[in-house]
């Protein structure tokens, strides 16, 4: 596939290299030094707040409309999110603000302790609608009827245990979890997730007379339990790029719909610097037309579930299962046969795993690909594949001299020869030789290496 | 439930509770999703779009073999070093 668009000279990829390089790293410092006041929505959600007005060190009740129990007091300093949140040694807090139908909320909180015993009633968090019922609930689960939640982070779905959601597997203690919940009270359900992982699926209110939420409740039992920064979940824009779900939201907020190799899904990313123009790679989402898609590189125009749209060139990557195997089927044999292979199949299903515990030991050592240093290492091999592969596109270098604009003759790398009786391009003769050099150079790294060792 | 079963129920809950645990998900200062957004945005676009075609010219699979290698040798080597030298203050 050949470039149409001007080849920039060396000294100005330098430079574009540079100020990329530069914007990239300020948006990063600003991402991570931006207030996170200025990033929370306020729309459609009942009240937003964050602690900071009200008096340090003394009781939340009374304050800012909130209604407390027990010990919780306004903490100030290195314990909260930001500046002062709520503490708690063994109480609650509520608030009412104004019902809504449909919108969402999002807040921190952290567990100053998971070692809960089943005597004492656990952290929860509980909404309410305008007429007083139970709209949903998270809450960590300790009790012993379903031991399979024991330790975990659980969404109602309706009343019925049965049904519940675990929305954090493994909660540490003493860790803010960023908590975004959404609802429709037209539709009486409500989805929750948690730092930067996915949605939970839409799950039913906790009580089907419900049409909104207006009141929040934290349930905070335990010494050092906190709540922080609560506010309006921030909407799909160009600061919020992660918050738009589908292409068409990404694409209009002027944000980028890419395919994580390490993730192994789609994300919307924030762009880093280029601009919105048709264009190879990352650009290829502004070209509109089949024409303008597939005269740049590594665009392909195609449908991807949202109708034919030009969409950058990704590798997607199988992930192998493990599938247990059958025992053998001893339905068709007869006598003693029969016997022998039923007595095969006893011995073997002792040692053989279901297929439930060989799925849970794989997601185990999947996990592990999403924590340090698997996930970083997992990120740059991710990045060198990509170039790697993707430099592997040839394209011509149009050069201007004197006014007159020319492509740059490579005619001569398929002049063929004769070597040894063989006939070689030059191409791959050039191409052999590169790598007899890049071979000498890593011997003398090599070399190197061992004489710094010995 | 078999003995496979058992024995692989004690291995994962060994990883979940013990060994996943103790595994930070992002460094400080600069987690897994700066990385990432560092290098897919502007840096990954930037170098293919400025060296595309060079894999005609060039064995692209062994360069980057051979600069795996290193990194990972050298890296390794200045752990092991490192190691070596707060043994020696340790002990001191």
């Amino acid at each position: 596939m050949e470039l149409k668009k001007r080849t920039p000279t060396p000294f100005l990829k330098c430079l574009y290299l540079l100020k990329f390089g530069l914007l990239g790293g300020f948006l990063i410092l600003f991402g991570i030094l931006i207030p996170f006041n200025a990033v929370l929505g306020v729309e459609n959600v009942p009240f937003v707040d964050d602690f900071d007005s009200y008096i340090p060190f003394e009781p939340l009740d009374g304050q800012g409309g909130w209604s407390a129990w027990g010990d919780v007091i306004v903490e100030q300093g290195d314990f909260c999110v930001d500046y002062q949140c709520a503490k708690s040694r063994a109480g609650g807090i509520e608030k009412t603000g104004s019902p809504v139908m449909n919108g969402g909320w999002v807040w921190f909180f952290k567990m100053g302790s998971i070692d809960r015993d089943t005597s004492i009633y656990p952290f929860e968090v509980r909404t309410y609608s305008s007429n007083g019922r139970l709209a949903f609930k998270i809450f960590y689960y300790n009790w012993i009827e379903k031991p399979e939640f024991i330790g975990k982070i659980l969404l109602s779905n309706g009343a019925d245990l049965n049904n519940y959601q675990v929305l954090i597997d493994n909660p540490e203690p003493n860790k803010w979890y960023k908590i975004f919940c959404e609802w429709q009270g037209n539709n009486e359900i409500y989805r929750c997730r948690y730092d930067d992982y996915p949605y939970s699926d839409w799950l039913s209110f906790y009580n089907n007379d419900v049409f909104d939420v207006s009141k929040i409740v934290f349930d905070l039992y335990l010494e050092n339990d906190g709540v922080d920064e609560i506010g309006g979940i921030p909407e799909c824009s160009l600061e919020n790029c992660g918050l738009c779900e589908t292409y068409d939201a990404c694409i209009s907020a002027g944000c980028y719909w890419l395919f994580s190799n390490y993730l192994q899904e789609w994300y919307c990313a924030t762009p880093t610097g280029i601009s919105e123009t048709c264009g190879s790679f990352y650009n290829c989402q502004f070209c509109l037309t089949m024409e303008e898609c597939e005269g740049q590189l590594n665009c392909v125009w195609e449908d991807r579930g949202q109708g034919e749209k030009c969409y950058m060139e990704e590798v997607f990557l199988e992930i192998p299962a493990w599938q247990v195997p059958e025992l053998e089927d001893c339905s068709t044999l007869s006598g003693t046969e029969k016997w022998l292979c039923d007595i095969k199949n006893f011995f073997a299903g002792l040692f053989m795993p279901s297929q439930e515990k060989v799925n849970r030991i794989y997601n185990d050592l999947q996990a592990f690909k999403l924590k340090f240093p698997f996930n970083y290492i997992g990120i740059l091999k991710g990045f060198f594949r990509d170039i790697e592969q993707s430099l592997e596109t040839s394209k011509t270098i149009p050069v201007k001299l004197l006014g007159n604009e020319k492509n740059v003759d490579f005619s001569f790398f398929n002049t063929i020869t004769t070597i040894g009786g063989e006939t070689e391009t030059f191409k791959n003769v050039w191409y052999d030789f590169s790598s007899i050099f890049i071979l000498i150079g890593f011997v003398g790294w090599l070399i190197s290496f061992v004489k710094r060792i010995f | 439930m078999s003995v496979a079963d058992i024995l692989l129920s004690i291995v994962d809950w060994l990883i979940q509770k013990i060994i996943l645990p103790v595994f930070p998900e992002n460094l400080p200062f600069f987690s897994i999703s700066d990385l990432e957004n560092l290098l897919q945005g502007s840096l990954k676009h930037n170098l293919i779009w400025a060296f595309a075609g060079i894999g005609d010219l060039i064995n692209l699979k062994l360069l980057f073999t051979f600069i795996g290698v290193v990194i990972f040798c050298e890296v390794a080597f200045w752990v092991v070093r490192a190691g070596i030298f707060l043994i020696k203050i340790i002990r001191g």
